[in-house]
């Protein structure tokens, strides 16, 4: 199980803080980011997709490649301690299969499927004229 | 290397480059480089390199990507659909200063005496 999410962690975490949050320079926007840094940008965006996050919380949500989708949260349990999940909703031929640390996988249906279905589109329109400014329908660069 | 396209193929040398899901011939003739490669008006690169030779390359988003979607379409393939458009348009954004590999029978300094501009 560690290894499915070994590269998720890698793109949010280093050496287990969080990474400092990401601010394009107006001059030079995406000169030099990696794919790692795109992501962590995209998952700015991904995060607010569903709501503030409390203070003392953490989520992301982003695409991780064209078949995976990671959702990450943390928070502060009632024991005063960080708890964290992770989950990667796997794109097959079946279906969006849910792989979650310490759960059975499953595909999701129903109103599950339909609510991140309407995410990932949110997701991709304000990232694409967000982040890469580009329009969303036609790919085609917003003036 | 699954998502590499190969761009060049002559008699003697064949050049490889990642740039999404498109192909752009490159011939050997700088003038017919460029003209080759204007006719696409999809090309996702920003410049090639082959051995020491760099070309600036006329670029644009490859915007036949964008699938028009009906309600009727499944979920499943409205993930699909946009998850691959990001990641092309990340990859895009990757790729827009690349190099390729180049693989020849040739020793490499009659290699770079065929080297060519494909800007000039």
């Amino acid at each position: 199980m560690k290894d499915i999410f070994a590269k998720a962690f890698k793109l949010l975490i280093s050496n287990g803080e969080p990474l400092p949050v990401i601010k394009l320079s107006k001059k030079r926007p995406f000169k030099e980011l990696t794919e790692r840094e795109l992501i962590q940008l995209e998952s700015q965006i991904g995060a607010k997709l569903f709501g503030p996050v409390a203070a003392g919380n953490r989520r992301e949500f982003f695409n991780e490649n064209p078949s995976n989708w990671i959702w990450y949260e943390e928070w502060t349990g009632k024991d005063r301690k960080k708890h964290s999940t992770t989950t990667r909703y796997e794109v097959h031929a079946e279906g969006i299969l849910k792989v979650s640390e310490g759960e059975p996988y499953y595909f999701i249906d129903g109103k599950e499927l339909e609510n991140l279905s309407m995410a990932v589109q949110m997701y991709h329109e304000r990232v694409m004229r967000d982040i890469y400014k580009r329009d969303p329908s036609t790919g085609k660069l917003i003036n | 290397m699954p998502d590499t396209h190969r761009i060049l193929q002559s008699e003697d040398t064949e050049v490889d480059a990642r740039f999404g899901n498109r192909f752009v011939d490159v011939l050997k003739n700088p003038e017919n480089d460029i003209k080759k490669a204007n006719d696409y008006q999809e090309i996702a690169i920003a410049s090639v390199d082959v051995g020491r030779a760099r070309g600036e390359v006329d670029r644009s988003f490859p915007t036949n990507a964008a699938e028009n979607l009906t309600p009727k379409e499944s979920m499943r393939q409205r993930i699909v659909h946009f998850g691959r458009m990001i990641f092309e348009a990340r990859r895009y954004k990757l790729d827009s200063e690349f190099s390729v590999s180049v693989v020849t029978d040739k020793p490499q300094e009659e290699l770079s005496r065929d080297s060519f501009d494909l800007a000039a």
